[in-house]
């Protein structure tokens, strides 16, 4: 794990959330740039099982890995299920199940971070 | 903007969509948990740990039963989540009178406070929920 980028992604997707949320509270259906949010965000995450791997090939290790990988399994299906599960009804309650998809991915990025420092 | 009524109307609409996709997260995270507890150190806290499977079966039946349609789903549904705020409400306080016996976290300790007392309010939409879309 490298501090930074889990920062910049919490930081990412907790701006993410506010911004659907919002989007939600103004009767917004979700929208291509929303869409988008969510594709970024959906990239940072394989990007961290990457970052992983590399970091267990040089030797490192976190504290706890199997709850690591499966954090960062979780990270990676939780945007592709919610996609499906707010365009099965589109409506503002749609924009409101992505906003609480990026607090979840928040949440689990930095437990990603916990697990892997021991903290 | 009126929606379907009665003991067949779905809850899995409108802001009952939220609903369900908060619940499914509570039966991974829960689910998860519970197995990673049972798995690795069941000897250490039995009855917390026990609790914690029992909680995540019924954040997986609930999220079944408001994501279903149908007068049987709504019944499990209401049971689920009836089940849920007595579950959280006992072990919360069971968990702040007799530490003891819970040495280890779950998902219900002192009313979810390591889940930022979801929880605790979680049951209540839940219940609210079935109740504004139920005709009575």
């Amino acid at each position: 794990m490298i501090g930074v980028l889990a920062t910049g992604l919490i930081v990412a997707s907790l701006g993410f959330a506010v911004w659907a949320l919002a989007a939600g509270l103004l009767k917004r259906v979700p929208g291509t740039l929303l869409l988008g949010g969510v594709a970024l965000l959906e990239l940072a995450a394989i990007a961290q099982l990457v970052v992983a791997i590399v970091q267990l090939v040089r030797g490192e290790r976190p504290a706890e890995l199997a709850t690591f990988f499966g954090y960062v399994v979780g990270s990676i299906l939780l945007f592709p299920v919610a996609v499906v599960w707010a365009a099965i009804e589109r409506s503002r309650w749609s924009s409101v199940v992505l906003g609480v998809a990026g607090l979840v991915f928040a949440i689990l990025v930095v437990r990603m971070q916990q697990v892997w420092t021991g903290a | 903007m009126t929606r379907p009524r009665g003991p067949g109307a779905t809850t899995a609409t409108g802001p009952g969509r939220v609903l369900v996709a908060v619940y499914a997260v509570f039966a991974v995270a829960a689910t998860s948990r519970a197995g990673v507890q049972i798995a690795t150190r069941f000897h250490e806290a039995p009855l917390a740990y026990l609790l914690s499977a029992f909680s995540a079966v019924v954040y997986l039946v609930a999220t079944v039963a408001l994501a279903g349609k149908g007068a049987l789903a709504r019944r499990v549904a209401w049971a689920a989540c009836g089940t849920e705020l007595v579950g959280v409400l006992t072990i919360g306080t069971l968990s702040l009178t007799n530490r003891e016996a819970f040495p280890d976290e779950t998902v219900w300790s002192v009313f979810g406070i390591g889940y930022l007392f979801v929880p605790l309010v979680l049951p209540v939409f839940g219940l609210i929920w079935l109740r504004r879309t139920s005709s009575r």
